[in-house]
């Protein structure tokens, strides 16, 4: 196992195509660490998605929201962090509940929570969101 | 992401191509709605080449499955990967979107 961070960052207007350039930087971080394991790349894939996606559909104002992103692979957990420029959302990650089955919409979050070891929001102006999912075989606590 | 229809006298077939997400759902969902159109409500979603299915990508699926129903038919996933049959499982989705091993066998039992 490596034992130093891989890490990429990218940034731009918050809107689908950044959310597809955030799955394709990530998809490059795996493959360069090249020993993540398929639940931890699915899983941790898809609350990154989650969370770029909330901040591209649902930033304020629309169109004109940027955002940073940082993704990181490390021997014993994957981290990203999103720093947008989007009015401070108003959002409880640890309330989150996954709605009924034939619901369309409103899964995003707590997907994501359901994902992530460590998932924290804070409103620093624009909004930062940290996202930490331990490997699997590491130690979780 | 490409999203392949075909038809055949017993169902639809669409196939979608690599990641399901925010970018792709609309597609899926007017590819369904098409066959909806045309008169084909017996739908699957063949998933042997989707890679990922993310909360959008489910959205999209869900819309469908009550737009075919709707319309007199169902709409089934089949050759589901199992990293979308975790995403599935998470969302307890599992059991409204049954799974089948193939497209071509997903309406067999009707």
């Amino acid at each position: 196992m490596p034992t130093d961070a891989r890490t990429t960052t990218l940034e731009g207007p918050a809107d689908l195509a950044f959310v597809e350039a955030t799955l394709d930087a990530l998809d490059g971080l795996y493959g360069a660490a090249g020993d993540v394991a398929p639940d931890d790349r699915a899983l941790f894939q898809l609350a990154v998605t989650e969370v770029v996606t909330n901040i591209a559909e649902h930033g304020l104002p629309p169109g004109s929201v940027h955002v940073s992103a940082t993704l990181e692979v490390h021997p014993t957990h994957l981290a990203a962090s999103f720093t947008d420029t989007a009015l401070p959302a108003d959002v409880e990650l640890d309330e989150a509940e996954m709605p009924d089955p034939l619901e369309e919409s409103g899964r995003g979050i707590a997907l994501a929570a359901a994902a992530l070891d460590a998932f924290e929001h804070e409103r620093r102006g624009g909004n930062v969101w940290r996202l930490r999912r331990d490997r699997l075989g590491s130690a979780r606590d | 992401m490409n999203v392949t229809v075909t038809t055949d006298e017993r169902h639809a077939t669409v196939a979608p191509e690599g990641r399901l997400t925010a970018a792709a759902a609309p597609q899926l969902r007017q590819a369904v709605q098409d066959l909806i159109d045309s008169g084909s409500a017996r739908i699957v979603i063949d998933m042997s080449a989707t890679d990922f299915v993310d909360s959008s990508g489910l959205g999209a699926l869900i819309g469908a499955l009550k737009a075919a129903r709707l319309a007199g038919g169902d709409l089934r996933i089949a050759a589901v990967p199992e990293t979308v049959r975790t995403v599935l499982r998470l969302t307890n989705l599992d059991r409204v979107l049954r799974a089948h091993p193939t497209a071509a066998e997903a309406f067999d039992a009707d």
